[in-house]
């Protein structure tokens, strides 16, 4: 199983590209009170899927999906040990869209800490999984 | 800025149950064979077809529908800098799944110290949320006004009286 290669690494990048793009364009389309709550469930899913039917939200989505595609396409080809700490930086890069595109006040010390926790957090994740399993078995043999 | 409330986060773990059940139950549908590829590529367009039509393949992608509808819920109400660093608790989900489930080799230190490392992250971001959006406020808008007031004009001992109120 893989190591990284230039286009390996170019599938990640826009898999964490797209992902963090689509996200902000579902936020983006989905300002406070566009979905109402509070009047049962069927009124809930129906407010929910009117929202959704505006090209920002439907973008976002599709941008997910999209995301999805190359996601799959890289951990079939690279290690999870070395695929999950490049796409832990997704955390950082959705952060800064959120404060950059769409203006949100972000506690800078509170993120930057967390974010460096969750990132390091996820790194080691990806040693302790599925391929980085044999790796690590490699590497005591 | 729109802070997490008690609703939003258990909203936001329903997501993460029905986003990774879903995906389990899609990998457990197609199986380790995979999709067998045909002698043409009509005879392989039909194998994908017949396995996107499998019970335990259709579940999975309903599960994914669900979860997303309930993702667009939560991001209606929660900033996208709090509420996607969240995300990260999936991997809870991802490892035991993993373990239980697919039956993957899962080597424990390194697992546990990466859950230990995220869930110090998420709660670095739980503590940068705003504990209440003053528009929710039981205050009503001249009592916060008056408030705002004394916050500029630094006068802490009427805050901290018109809090207890």
């Amino acid at each position: 199983m893989g190591n990284l290669t230039p286009r390996t690494f170019c599938l990640i990048c826009v898999a964490i590209a797209l992902g963090a793009f689509g996200q902000v364009f579902l936020k983006w389309g989905l300002p406070p009170g566009s979905i109402a709550g509070g009047h049962g469930l069927l009124a809930t899913v129906v407010a929910i899927l009117h929202a959704m039917m505006t090209p920002k939200v439907l973008g976002g989505l599709a941008f997910y999906a999209v995301s999805t595609l190359f996601w799959l396409m890289a951990v079939s080809r690279v290690r999870l040990s070395v695929a999950y700490p490049l796409i832990s930086m997704s955390y950082p890069l959705v952060v800064v869209l959120s404060a950059t595109i769409l203006h949100e006040q972000v506690r800078w010390p509170f993120a930057v800490a967390g974010l460096a926790f969750i990132s390091a957090g996820v790194s080691f994740i990806g040693l302790g999984l599925g391929r980085g399993a044999k790796e690590v078995d490699a590497c005591k043999g | 800025m729109q802070g997490l409330t008690p609703v939003t986060f258990g909203l936001i773990w329903v997501t993460l149950i029905l986003l990774s059940c879903g995906q389990v139950l899609i990998k457990l549908g197609l199986g380790t064979q995979g999709i067998p590829v045909g002698s043409n590529p009509a005879r392989t367009v039909l194998n994908i077809i017949a396995a996107v039509l499998r019970p335990k393949v259709i579940a999975g992608f309903s599960f994914y529908v669900v979860g997303t509808l309930v993702w667009l819920f939560v991001l209606s109400r929660v900033s996208l800098s709090i509420a996607f660093p969240m995300f990260s608790m999936s991997y809870f989900l991802v490892v035991i799944l993993s373990a239980t489930v697919v039956k993957e080799r899962v080597v424990w230190k390194f697992a546990i110290v990466g859950l230990v490392l995220i869930s110090i992250g998420v709660s670095f971001i739980g503590l940068s949320s705003p504990p209440k959006p003053l528009t929710q406020s039981r205050h009503s808008p001249q009592a916060l006004s008056r408030l705002r007031d004394a916050a500029l004009s630094k006068d802490a001992a009427y805050c901290r009286i018109q809090h207890r109120l």
